[in-house]
């Protein structure tokens, strides 16, 4: 390219144009009409099925096509579900020693408390599969897939409070404003799909704890990126997708009849104006329009069979329980919708723990396992990523009152317990260690910057490239300090 | 050649993100012609690729190697230099970025930078031509430029236009011509007011041929007072204003008072430096106004955490970062909060300096934990405008309404005979116990600032202060007889928390201890009363009526946990009958200790009993004196009797009904005139010592290193003469004229809102990263003309939108679009999509619905059903959408929840509110088009819009169609879209002729449906509304 001829140039300018048109654009729709305008040549070009993403991407290879994230919100106790510490049984409401304490941070919640009283979990642990994954009586189901899991035990984040550090998990920064993992996936792979968003959210709430931790829009933010990439939640009541339907009194027909007004009037006015941008939004328009039908379409699920509906368990039917959204996320993944990502609120489990964390499982262990059945026998599995997450862990010590049966656990940044399966992880494995107390990781710490960065791998994306220039720095997920990727646990 | 080599990629989309399309171009086509020019072509290649590592931040540096200035750049490294002026072929720094090998390629690969042929080429032309280093162009105080010479002379208006005119020259291109007068003024109405114009206003455009005609449009727009409110709202995103505290449960805040200044600043065109001194350091002016101190608020806008497990310290910490951000963004355009942590990798602010700017900030009397309370302190309470004239007319009505109501009429004598003989039939044969008396209540006390009203039905209503932890004591005369219990009940009132039972969150109240005392003196010594049992009527699950006589001021009876708050009774029976004679004075105390803050009841009333066992049931429904006034069963009624029985009769008369309702109403109207009569808002204030600040090391709040004082950066120059080191003065030399940024980054902010980029196309980034000035002359003669005219923030407006440059049509061709696809050289005008509040606003305006009504709280329009419950730490919080004006306000009032903000304005790209943020985006989503399309406020706008399209339009179809059409767009329809509506108006009409319930579905959206008729013409022409409300035209500026 040393010696640029103006045709080189001429060129060089009309790929930057498209470029930049395509920024703007959801989707490659318009970029026809833009290219008619350009230059004839460009518009036999077929671009619409070439979606918007960052050139060059995926750039190493992918395993995964999609991510399905099930977050546990409010920090499930990883002392009760996945690492059990059997040899606090005989320590119970002893002090925790002072040399696994080390005299780091709590929260003002329990600092004031003049004793640490260790509580041993109540539930009984079995290992499961031939992988031998612990697993506590607390989730029934689980073990059928144990198999297919991948156990982290060494997760550990500076954030010790719910907002900071939900923020953190899901944006690589505590404080709210950066884009979220599911935005930055769709900014850089864009959408696989025509007809619906590529980043979707579904929240449920607890029966655990009904009044629980609150969740922020801006957790499914677009940040600096174009607001696009924000996640589009499906909502619970009325509208799956926000003012998705007809007005009273405009059925299709009309609707239909509408748009192809405003389709020539948007044209004529192109013809007169010459904006391209115009041209997208006539796109836009029919993008809407189908949308209309596809997402009905999608979270209609009166066609699934019986067997099918049954490995979700018996909430599958109620909208805006976990498990609806756990078969909705299925049929978003069948969809090639990129990202999909679950809240379950209520894990948060300072008092009376045990009565709540029952309630958590029964929302949860029977669809979860079924999720993960349902990709298993459709093939899905191989190409989806699952990851189930919450913010932190939770302390062995006890907060508040101390009995075998009752005891509540406080914030726990310093290690705690997430599982990943499916696409490009190691099936049946357990990565890293804790003490006996499940205070302090042992080996292998996994950083969060270390897990999100692992997920934009199995999806083929170098974290380190992922990035844009904001307020001068190139600013990506995962941080500007050195976070890697968990080799180990990638097949 | 499309997409063939990664490398190629990468380079086209750094030029393109890094420098716009138009630069890069410049660049290269220059680069044959034109002197390099170290702030424009060099100082951006080696900040991105360069500085991370060999630039102003020494805790980085690596190799001990400086190239952000000449020193650093040409000293001798023992017998080499990186740069040799005049000499790349000896110059270390070309041979590093040419080389092949991969150990001394610079950059690093494993760095991922990268520097394209082009870049090289460039680096070596400028050693070449001696290696001239500048200072980086914003830190060196403009200098009014000289206005250049140009051809097209005729087309010129002002000076502004020759320096957009020679650099298009000088490109070969020529500017467009000018916007037809319809769009002009639909143009700078909507950029100068956020509303469309009239159609009268058009017309008056359209007719006036004179020569000032377009000059008269600006100056009355510049005098409309909705021209603050549109300048308001571009500041309340960089302000990040918003009504909820942000963090975890995102309690509700009151700053509404503060946004009231700011559009009474923007509308008296307050001189920018005053707008910027009062708004950082107003409180500490001498003597400060209320207004001063109110301007303050902006720096209290942030976000305030209030979860239960936070550290105070560090959100403190963050929120005096938060300031210095805000404050480094909006004046100086500096990214300050990247020296948080280690000094400045691109600019020349060391961390030092960053904490010594964050002392400024450092000193308000603040607690970082404040978030759960609503406002947090420091507070200023304010009375609000306007309300003590409509509280003395509310006061007067009723009076008057009263007053009315005394004149005794002969329906009003006829029902009262029937009355009096019937309570006393009833009373005879039993059918009426008097088992409760109305007590007399000498008077009500209350520790803190309560105040007690006296309503008519002898109950007290608790109004003026809130305090946490009030207690009541209340005198009560029984007069002579015998007491066997008191009964409290707890009343709800329009006036309390939710039409509840108290001022607090949420109208529940908690009754921690209930006492009764009794005295022979008003004042004098009494004597405590054994309370044998208590019991309520409803008692909230785990907080039972016997809790409020357990001696235990942390328990009590509490009322919640109905799906409404109803009125609810307690009985509490004494231990031993009490008798009593005329002197007896019994006290009660009503206390409501605990943490349930604020949770006192709000309304109560007592009465009194003599039965042998006292029960919640039992009414006589009428007070001792009446009873006693009723006389023996059978007994004659005196005069005096007669007179007591007619007042109380007034209260319950079938015939007084009507006259009643209007009493209460007014009442309540005048208890929520009292409620709202004065707010707060919170402020800045300083401490009467400076807290110490330190160098937090990573930014860590618990990890302070070395102390540090106030004190301005040294490359941005110094405090002026005279002025304190503390905030005031700070503020005082952002605006000072030798601030070498201030001016420059306000313009080009305003530049941005008229253009929809800015001169400097990276607004918040004036530093080394950011995006060199398209027209660096042009941005130096507006910020020095800005600060000759007094910081004059109108008359710089006035001046840019009566320019030749501004008043360009944006009509677009093909070769302009290849050759400037981003209109970075302006040859024609900015056709760019408007924000999501002006299209809301916009709809609202044709369809004549707009709420005019200016500033005052947040209000909360039609928003979809669960949005706040679903993500809420409860279901409890819910929107609760306002009805009436509420529902058509301008887009700026609507109620900003952090958590959840509103949805279609969002969705168009809206700021989050969260932090300051001063960029524009428009993208284009599919989800838009669902908000215009069939968001209930759209769909209503499009129905009233087609009201007003047939009752103003004439009678005829097309008439009407031509008129709709002109009220959104200022100009009528051509040929075609004539013919496009009208085709479409007869298909629509056809559908709902046959489809009477379709036409019946669409009249009965939203809250104006009610009165409206619908016909199958109405639902048509909505359907046409419906569209043209969504015409990219509409919602685009052109």
């Amino acid at each position: 390219m040393q010696n640029q001829t103006p045709q080189d140039l001429i060129e060089k300018r009309l790929e930057m144009t498209r470029r930049y048109f395509f920024q703007r654009t959801g989707l490659g729709i318009g970029g026809a009409a833009l290219g008619a305008l350009l230059r004839p040549a460009l518009a036999a070009k077929n671009v619409e099925s070439s979606p918007m993403r960052v050139t060059g991407l995926p750039d190493v290879t992918p395993k995964a096509k999609r991510v399905i994230y099930l977050f546990q919100s409010g920090a499930p106790s990883q002392l009760d579900l996945f690492d059990p510490k059997p040899g606090l049984d005989n320590r119970f409401d002893q002090d925790l020693p002072e040399s696994v304490r080390q005299g780091q941070r709590l929260t003002t919640m329990t600092s004031g408390q003049t004793r640490f009283p260790l509580a041993p979990s109540k539930y009984a642990f079995k290992r499961h599969g031939d992988s031998g994954a612990w697993i506590s009586e607390l989730m029934p189901h689980l073990p059928n897939v144990a198999d297919e899991l991948c156990f982290i035990k060494s997760m550990y984040t500076e954030q010790i409070n719910h907002d900071p550090a939900i923020t953190f998990f899901q944006t690589g920064f505590q404080l709210a404003g950066r884009p979220s993992m599911g935005s930055w996936v769709s900014y850089g792979l864009g959408s696989a799909n025509r007809d619906l968003p590529a980043f979707v959210v579904m929240v449920s709430r607890g029966t655990g704890r009904p009044s629980c931790q609150p969740l922020y829009d801006r957790l499914w933010g677009s940040g600096m990126l174009p607001s696009r990439h924000q996640g589009v939640k499906f909502l619970s009541v009325g509208d799956p997708v926000l003012y998705l339907s007809n007005p009273d009194g405009i059925d299709r027909p009309t609707r239909r009849r509408q748009l192809d007004d405003l389709g020539v009037l948007n044209q004529h006015r192109h013809d007169h104006v010459g904006d391209p941008e115009i041209s997208t939004r006539i796109a836009q328009y029919e993008l809407a329009y189908r949308m209309q039908v596809s997402v009905p379409e999608l979270t209609d699920t009166s066609n699934e069979p019986k067997s099918v509906l049954d490995m979700y368990g018996p909430n599958v039917r109620n909208r805006g329980t976990y498990a609806n959204n756990c078969l909705l996320a299925r049929r978003l993944a069948e969809r090639d919708v990129r990202f999909i990502q679950l809240y379950h609120m209520g894990w948060d489990q300072h008092f009376t723990l045990p009565k709540q964390i029952s309630g958590q499982c029964r929302d949860t262990d029977q669809p979860t396992t079924g999720l993960l059945r349902d990709l298993k026998q459709r093939g899905m599995l191989d190409d989806t990523l699952v990851v189930w997450a919450g913010e932190f862990g939770r302390t062995v010590y006890c907060q508040g009152k101390l009995t075998r049966e009752n005891y509540g656990r406080d914030h726990h940044p310093r290690c705690f317990t997430v599982w990943l399966a499916g696409g490009g992880i190691k099936p049946g494995m357990s990565y890293g260690a804790t003490d006996d107390f499940s205070y302090n990781i042992m080996e292998k710490p996994v950083h969060v910057n270390n897990l999100n960065a692992t997920i934009l791998a199995a999806l083929g994306i170098n974290h380190k490239t992922l990035s844009v220039p904001f307020q001068g720095l190139d600013l990506r997920l995962t941080g500007v300090e050195g976070h890697d990727v968990v080799h180990d646990i990638m097949l | 050649m499309l997409n063939s080599t990664p490398r190629f990629v990468v380079w086209l989309l750094l030029v393109f993100v890094c420098s716009g399309g138009v630069e890069w171009i410049t660049n290269a086509e220059s680069a044959l012609s034109q002197p390099i020019r170290f702030g424009r072509d060099i100082r951006p290649l080696l900040s991105e690729n360069c500085y991370h590592c060999h630039g102003p931040d020494e805790g980085n540096r690596k190799a001990d190697l400086r190239l952000d200035h000449a020193e650093g750049a040409k000293e001798d490294r023992g017998g080499y230099r990186a740069v040799v002026p005049g000499d790349p072929e000896e110059s270390e720094l070309i041979k590093r970025i040419s080389t092949d090998d991969p150990d001394d390629l610079m950059p690093p690969p494993e760095s991922g930078k990268h520097l394209s042929p082009e870049d090289k080429r460039l680096l070596r032309r400028w050693i070449d031509q001696g290696a001239e280093f500048e200072s980086h162009w914003s830190f060196v105080p403009p200098v009014r430029p000289v206005v250049p010479a140009v051809h097209q002379t005729n087309w010129t208006r002002q000076s502004m236009d020759a320096f957009i005119l020679r650099k298009l020259e000088n490109a070969g291109l020529g500017p467009a011509p000018e916007a037809s007068k319809e769009t002009l003024i639909r143009r700078v109405t909507l950029d100068l007011t956020g509303l469309p114009p009239t159609p009268e206003e058009v017309e008056m455009f359209l007719q006036d041929s004179s020569d000032g005609a377009y000059a008269r449009v600006v100056d009355r727009l510049l005098e409309s007072e909705r021209y603050g409110e549109r300048m308001a709202l571009g500041w309340l995103n960089a302000a990040r204003y918003a009504d909820t505290n942000g963090y975890q449960n995102d309690k509700e805040r009151q700053m509404w008072v503060w946004r009231n200044w700011v559009i009474d600043a923007y509308n008296q065109n307050k001189p920018f430096d005053e707008f910027t001194i009062e708004q950082l350091a107003g409180d500490m002016l001498p003597n400060a106004s209320i207004e001063q101190k109110i301007a303050s608020a902006f720096n209290r806008n942030h976000r305030i955490n209030g979860e239960g497990g936070v550290i105070p310290e560090e959100y403190r910490v963050e929120y005096v970062i938060d300031r210095l951000e805000t404050t480094g963004t909006i004046w100086l355009g500096l990214t300050v909060g990247c020296a948080r942590c280690h000094s400045h990798k691109f600019d020349p602010i060391s961390q030092r300096e960053f904490y010594s700017l964050f002392s400024y900030f450092n000193n308000v009397p603040e607690n970082g934990r404040d978030g759960n309370k609503g406002n947090a302190e420091p507070i200023l309470t304010v009375p609000v405008p306007g309300t003590e004239a409509k509280r003395r007319m509310a006061e007067q009505r009723i009076q008057e309404l009263k007053a009315a109501q005394q004149s005794v009429s002969p329906e009003f004598l006829n029902e009262f005979e029937e009355w009096v003989e019937d309570v006393r039939r009833d009373l005879r044969e039993g059918k009426r116990s008097s088992m409760w008396q109305a007590a007399t209540v000498l008077n009500a006390h209350s520790t803190g600032d309560v105040t007690f009203q006296s309503l008519a039905d002898g109950s007290f209503l608790s109004s003026g202060g809130n305090p946490s932890n009030p207690t009541y004591t209340i005198k009560i005369r029984p007069g002579t007889g015998l007491v066997t219990g008191i009964r409290l009940e707890t009343l709800t009132h329009p006036s309390l928390t939710n039409g509840g039972l108290a001022r607090s969150v949420n109208g529940n109240f908690v009754l921690t201890e209930f006492e009764i005392e009794q005295g022979e003196t008003v004042s004098g010594k009494a004597t405590r009363l054994a309370i044998a049992s208590a019991m309520a009527g409803y008692s909230q699950r785990n907080y039972p009526i016997n809790l409020s006589i357990d001696g235990k001021s942390g328990s009590g009876w509490a009322v919640f946990g109905r799906p409404k708050m109803l009125d609810t009774s307690a009985v509490f029976t004494l231990a031993e009958p009490l008798n009593t004679s005329k002197e007896t004075v019994l006290t009660v105390r009503m206390r409501h200790d605990g943490s349930f803050n604020r949770h006192a009841v709000g309304r109560f009333r007592f009465s009194l009993s003599s039965s042998t066992d006292p029960a919640l049931e039992g009414e006589s429904g009428l007070p001792s004196n009446v009873i006693a006034a009723l006389g023996v069963p059978n007994g004659a009624i005196g005069d005096e009797e007669r007179l007591v029985l007619i007042d109380y009769f007034r209260q319950i008369a079938p015939v007084l009904a009507p006259s009643r309702s209007q009493v209460r109403e007014a009442e309540s109207v005048l208890a929520r005139l009292e409620k709202t009569a004065s707010t707060s808002v919170m402020v800045m204030s300083e401490m009467p010592e400076r807290r110490p600040a330190f160098i937090l090391n990573r930014g860590q709040y618990d990890q302070p290193g070395e102390e540090v004082f106030p004190a301005i950066p040294v490359s941005l120059g110094q405090l002026p003469a005279g002025a304190p080191n503390n905030r005031l003065g700070l503020a005082q030399w952002l605006v000072s004229s030798d601030n070498p940024l201030t001016a420059r980054v306000t313009v080009n902010r305003y530049w941005q809102m008229l253009f929809g980029t800015g001169l400097v196309e990276s607004v918040d980034d004036f530093g080394a990263q950011g995006a060199y000035p398209s027209h660096p002359e042009l941005l130096d003669w507006l910020a020095t003309e800005f600060v000759r005219s007094g910081w004059d923030i109108k008359s710089l407006l006035r001046l840019i939108v009566t320019s030749a440059t501004y008043r360009q049509s944006s009509v677009l061709t093909a070769e302009l679009y290849a050759r400037d696809p981003e209109n970075r050289l302006l040859a024609r005008g900015p056709r760019f999509r408007l924000a999501g509040e002006t299209i809301r606003d916009q709809a609202l305006a044709v369809s004549g619905l707009l709420e005019p009504v200016i500033g005052g709280p947040s209000v909360k329009p039609y928003q979809p059903a669960g949005l706040w419950e679903e993500v809420a730490y409860d279901k409890k919080m819910r929107y609760t959408r306002g009805s009436g004006e509420d529902l058509y306000r301008r887009s700026m009032y609507t109620f900003w929840k952090r958590a959840v903000a509103p949805p279609s304005m969002i969705l168009f790209d809206s700021s989050g509110r969260e932090r300051c943020d001063v960029s524009r985006r428009a993208t284009n989503t599919p989800l838009q088009a669902l908000v215009t399309l069939n968001d209930v406020q759209f769909v209503e706008a499009a129905r009233v819009f087609a009201e007003r399209m047939m009752r103003e339009g004439g009678d005829q179809m097309v008439d009407r169609l031509r008129y709709g059409w002109r009220l959104v767009l200022a100009r009528f329809p051509d040929a075609v879209e004539l013919e496009t509506l009208t085709r479409g108006y007869r298909m629509h009409l056809n559908h709902y002729q046959q489809h009477p319930q379709a036409v019946a579905d669409l009249a009965a959206i939203g809250e104006t449906s009610s009165s409206r008729q619908g016909s199958a013409e109405l639902a048509a022409y909505t359907a046409i509304a419906n569209m043209i409300l969504n015409l990219d035209e509409t919602v685009t500026r052109e």
